[in-house]
């Protein structure tokens, strides 16, 4: 399911994309010069066999003794002995040059894309974010050590034969530029009804896939819900959609084909005509005519790859215009808060905060202002919706305020990173999205805490309860996670997330239901290491069970953007206002928790 | 040029299952089985790849007698007649071509989608019992059954290149016996040269994609994670992470590559040698008169031409045994057996009031369950044990069988139920809920055609208010698993779904984990009312629930048996 999203990420013009693709180039410059002499050498090679050959017919035609043979013998050896290392030492040095770019391209994409600001990329663009960084930068990579070679050294023959065609008689090549516009003409029918084909294509391989996974993930839901005969047809139905694709592209392609046979055809013919008639009229003898014929031959093979390829050559160029064009603008500054004088001691101050996601969109907070003070732990209760998640997220400085600020110290928390420039983070916020990058659990530990030793990780691990299930992995903690390693739950992944802040020792967290997706059964060991985690600093806890707001300095409840109420745990409970509601109904269950039957 | 449609499937949930052939004993047999039902295809293919490629062959030849034509003595006229041969024998590649891929794509296609759907429909039964993880279900739905399919290409090519390789090869013995057999060894001893240094570089080449990969997933992940990455200000630790595992590919890249090229470099210079020698002793017997023009021309050109079949010989061996493999890995799965015996159909009826028993039943930790669930009633069952509760949900989906004592629905054995019946009966609400893909509309129904039982549902789960949330009401996709919607909005649809089933008897396992405290208890409280009248067993612990249930049964970690 792809809805279309609006692409709020810009793509580089063509212009931008070479000035991006020269900056790359940094260094790698003579290697591509070099490159494409040695292709150029290679491609003038690759005339030597038909020219030799033709001077053989001649002397054969000639009835001309065995010494003839030893010159073009000898340009045959030569020929292929120079061929090999010149083809070799283009390869070589093309793959330097263009991976050597393609890789810094794609790094900086990276780095660049992990800048944009989190308003961006959740206003839809997360799916195009993704499909640039890994689709784009693949196809670009794919076709850097493949196509972009070939299409060049293909591209280089066919030039330097018809060039060889034109030294044998000029109108030997023009004979053969009578099959171009015919390729011409194929090629470019051939891209207008093979592209949304294959595009068409790759999306019923990708719903397929989909429609695959969701067959195969959560069996025992899809049985005991008797939903797998839906699935089986589903699967069914795709993977018939994906095989029609697939003989439409067939269709196309033999089309092409068969179309590219016919200029084929028209090129060897009129080239042999035209060796009758100059044979015939005394301007050209046989072994040119042999010659040239041999040439029109060999431009078959290349003639095939050009035109193959230039599809994934042009598909690579649309992709490095993707890539280039998260580095076209820096992170979106003109909404960041003004800064101001640093005021040591003074904790967090929000000050009328309002926000709105989109310009247009509604006020999710409607002025709240708070003061925290250091070692303080506050607790935010209310119903989804009410707002929690923009305030954590906006105390964290992950966000930028619409309205109004919040500061660290006097220092607006969304410009502490740029501030310090320390690699770590004085606030720290933890949300209730579980995300395994790939590598190691320590790996995913040392995210930002790079110095950790591995003391320091087993001591984290065991103070978020995790020491036990990790100790029982395959390696420990260097066991490979996540996406093709080992398979964690979703308390586990929290744990860990837990575990990484303990490593980077923040002064102030933030918690924004950290701990909500975890079964009853696991949320108390959760809820502990939450508390272990905001032991000695301050910290803001969205809470997601009453017990995490019992135990807080100061409570405050939210409603539709604004705070409701706000105070001591014990002064609330007695005010008899909604937390007092919300505490009475959960402790009428939770006294029957402790019988025991 | 007409793209065609793709055929559209029946609706979804009332089509049954593609009938089961009995699995194939062996991966062989499995490979052979799938080509063979699509055998005329591949028998169209191989011969119209034959004739494409015989004609491929006569080129050079043709090229060679139009040459010697304008040169004979006596010849006025443009050689009309060989040029004429030309246009035959290239209409004549490119029809084979066209009707032979096409027929090869459909084989290959064709033999593709069975093993997938064969595959499908064995991990689906409703016995259970395939393992693997859904990644590799899904490389051995896609990837595997791919390279089964392929083989049925590689086989129409190859049966191709041996008829055209023995075409060719007379040919060229009746053009000069020594020449003809310089051809064909040399050819072969080219090729034997390369496939021992190949077999050399391609474990370079495998670590590079690897590393490509790696990288790949790297840069996805980290995407994906960014609001994570954010929260704890690492953007500048990963990038330069990133930039690393990057470089370590491009590297990788240009190593693989430079192999690559040096395996290339050599081809072409033995290939270069050998066509020289090819061509050095061609010309000394055309100069010594024992080879005509034509003839020495035809001969070089099909000595380029016969390394194309003989390469395809050469590697169909690989492909044979790659195809093995994959068939084994599909084979696996189709002969797992299932997880729990199916008994033959007892005669359906009315659904009986939904009393629930277990006797003796072992479970983790030394538990013994002896409990009996009333008819009617909502019991709540609190296990210290979080493996106790997950036993449980999956005794009364019959995921598995108990290892001992006795289930009783309504007093009759949970095994002697057809498992569509007991599943219709007893409706069990797994832990992790996952949605459909389609709308929200689509999961609050998909149990269920009345309008105003999923009416009454998305009321009592809170589903209501999730409908009101997303931007486009229920109308909005969930996304391929319900990703769209957060853990706590994906958990009231799963329980509506469910709940607008209106099964005799309900199993909820934790399903209100991640909604907030305040939705919760009404959750609780709708659900108690709902379902009034009816069996529904909540493995929970949570207090909104434990306070409407009629009955709360404790399973203490530490206890040998436990009873109401």
């Amino acid at each position: 399911m792809t809805a279309p999203t609006a692409t709020l990420l810009p793509v580089a013009t063509a212009r931008q994309t070479r000035a991006r693709l020269r900056a790359a180039l940094r260094g790698e410059r003579p290697a591509l010069w070099a490159a494409l002499a040695m292709l150029v050498l290679d491609s003038a090679l690759t005339l030597a066999g038909p020219l030799a050959i033709g001077r053989i017919t001649q002397a054969v035609a000639d009835h001309r003794g065995a010494g003839a043979l030893t010159g073009p013998v000898l340009l045959l050896t030569v020929a292929a002995v120079a061929g090999a290392l010149t083809g070799w030492a283009a390869t070589v040095l093309l793959a330097r040059a263009v991976l050597t770019v393609t890789g810094r391209l794609r790094e900086d994409a990276l780095a660049a894309a992990l800048a944009l600001p989190v308003d961006t990329v959740e206003a839809g663009g997360t799916g195009d974010l993704v499909s640039r960084v890994s689709g784009d930068a693949e196809r670009v990579s794919e076709a850097a050590s493949g196509a972009v070679g070939d299409f060049a050294a293909a591209a280089l023959t066919i030039l330097v034969t018809l060039a060889g065609l034109a030294a044998l008689d000029w109108r030997f090549a023009l004979a053969g530029l009578i099959a171009v516009p015919l390729q011409a003409h194929t090629l470019r029918w051939y891209l207008r009804t093979s592209r949304p084909l294959y595009a068409a294509g790759r999306s019923a391989d990708g719903r397929r896939a989909s429609a695959l996974l969701g067959a195969f993930t959560a069996l025992p839901t899809l049985r005991a819900l008797r939903l797998a005969p839906g699935r089986q047809a589903e699967v069914a139905q795709t993977s018939a959609e994906a095989m029609a694709y697939e003989f439409g592209a067939t269709r196309a392609a033999t089309r092409f084909y068969g179309r590219l046979n016919i200029a084929e055809f028209t090129g060897l013919s009129a080239i042999l005509l035209v060796a009758w008639a100059l044979v015939r009229s005394g301007h050209a003898d046989i072994g040119a005519a042999t010659t040239a014929a041999l040439f029109f031959v060999g431009l078959f093979d290349p003639v095939n790859t050009l035109l193959g390829t230039f599809d994934s050559v042009q598909q690579a160029t649309a992709a490095l215009a993707r890539i280039a064009g998260l580095t076209l603008n820096g992170p979106d500054k003109e909404r960041s808060s003004a800064p101001g004088a640093v005021r040591p001691g003074e904790g967090i101050v929000v000050r009328d905060l309002r926000h709105r996601y989109g310009d247009h969109g509604p006020d999710v907070l409607r002025g709240i202002g708070l003061d925290i003070a250091p070692g303080q732990r506050l607790a935010v209760v209310g119903t989804t919706g009410s707002g929690k998640s923009t305030l954590a997220s906006l105390i964290a400085g992950t966000r930028t305020p619409y309205a109004g600020g919040v500061t660290l110290d006097g220092v607006p928390t969304d410009q502490l990173a740029q501030r310090s420039g320390e690699s770590a983070r004085r606030i720290v916020l933890v949300t209730q999205e579980h995300h395994l990058f790939p590598g190691t659990v320590a790996d995913n530990l040392r995210l930002a805490g790079r110095a950790a030793s591995a003391p320091d990780v087993e001591a984290a691990l065991a103070a978020v309860g995790a020491a036990d299930w990790v100790a029982a992995l395959p390696e420990g903690a260097d066991t490979v996670v996540g996406r093709g390693g080992t398979r964690l739950t979703a308390r586990q992944v929290q744990q860990l997330a837990l575990a990484r802040v303990l490593l980077l020792d923040p002064e102030v967290v933030v918690l924004d239901e950290a701990t909500a997706e975890a079964g009853s059964d696991t949320a108390r060991t959760l809820d502990r290491a939450a508390l272990a985690l905001t032991e000695g600093r301050t910290a803001v806890v969205v809470a997601h069970r009453l017990s995490q707001a019992a135990t807080a300095d100061v409570v405050v409840v939210m409603a539709d953007g604004r705070v409701v109420e706000r105070g001591h745990p014990d002064e609330l409970r007695a005010a008899g206002g909604v937390y007092a509601r919300l505490w009475e109904s959960w402790t009428r269950g939770g006294d029957r928790t402790h019988h025991r039957g | 040029m007409g793209v065609t449609a793709p055929p559209l499937a029946p609706p979804a949930r009332s089509t049954p299952p593609a009938p089961e052939p009995a699995p194939a004993a062996t991966p062989r047999a499995l490979l052979w089985r799938s080509l063979g039902d699509r055998r005329r295809d591949l028998a169209l293919a191989s011969a119209l790849f034959s004739t494409h490629q015989l004609g491929e062959a006569l080129v050079p030849v043709i090229v060679g007698a139009t040459v010697g034509a304008v040169v004979r003595p006596g010849a006025s006229g443009p050689p009309l007649g060989p040029l004429a041969l030309l246009a035959a024998d290239f209409l004549l590649l490119s029809l084979s071509y066209r009707f032979g891929a096409r027929a090869a794509v459909r084989a290959r296609q064709h033999t593709e989608h069975r093993i997938r759907m064969a595959l499908t429909a064995r991990v689906l039964r409703p016995a259970g019992g395939v393992r693997p993880a859904p990644g590799d279900l899904l490389s051995r739905a896609s990837g595997d059954a791919e390279r089964v399919g392929a083989f049925a290409g590689t086989l129409a090519t190859t049966v191709a290149a041996v008829v055209v390789l023995l075409g060719s090869t007379a040919l060229l013995l009746r053009t000069s016996l020594e020449l003809g057999a310089l051809v064909v060894l040399g050819t072969a001893g080219v090729l034997l040269a390369q496939n021992r240094l190949s077999h050399v570089l391609r474990r370079t080449s495998g670590a590079e994609q690897a590393q490509q990969a790696r990288a790949t997933a790297l840069a996805e992940e980290l995407v994906r994670g960014l609001r994570v990455v954010k929260g704890v200000g690492a953007e500048r630790a990963v990038a330069a992470d990133y930039a690393r595992v990057s470089r370590d590919a491009v590297r990788a890249a240009r190593r693989a590559v430079s192999a690559e090229g040096a395996l290339v470099s050599v081809g072409v210079l033995l290939t270069g040698l050998y066509l020289t020698a090819v061509a050095a002793i061609g010309g000394t017997l055309a100069l010594d008169g024992r080879l005509g023009l034509g003839r020495l021309i035809a001969v070089l050109g099909l000595a380029q031409f016969v390394i194309g079949p003989m390469r395809v010989l050469s590697a169909a061996h690989a492909r044979y045994v790659r195809a093995l493999a994959s068939a084994a890995r599909v084979h696996d799965v189709l002969s797992t057996p299932p997880a729990v015996p199916e008994r033959s159909h007892t005669p359906a009826g009315e659904h009986g009031p939904g009393a629930l028993e277990f006797r003796a039943v072992p479970l983790p930790g030394g538990v013994r369950a002896d409990w009996s669930l009333p008819a009617g009633r909502m019991t709540a069952l609190v296990c210290a044990d979080p493996a106790v509760a997950d036993a449980v949900a999956l005794l009364l989906a019959r995921e598995e069988d108990p290892e001992g004592g006795r289930i009783l629905l309504d007093g009759t054995d949970l095994r002697d139920l057809p498992l569509d019946r007991l599943r219709s009966a007893v409706l069990v609400g797994h832990h992790e809920p996952v949605l459909l893909p389609g709308t929200v509309a689509d999961n609050l129904g998909a149990l269920t055609d009345d309008p105003a039982a999923v009416a009454e549902a998305t009321r009592a789960s809170f589903a209501d208010e999730v409908v009101r949330a997303v931007p486009h009401g229920a109308d909005t996709p969930v996304g391929d698993r319900g990703e769209i919607l957060s853990g706590g909005q994906r958990q009231r649809v799963a329980l509506g779904r469910a709940l607008a089933a209106r099964p005799p008897v309900l199993v909820l396992h934790d399903p209100t984990t991640a909604v907030d405290a305040v939705t919760e208890d009404a959750i609780a409280e709708r659900v108690r009312q709902l379902r009034s009248h009816r069996t529904t067993l909540v493995l929970t612990d949570s207090p909104a629930w434990l306070a409407r249930c009629d009955h709360v049964v404790h399973v203490p970690a530490t206890a040998r048996t436990a009873t109401r």
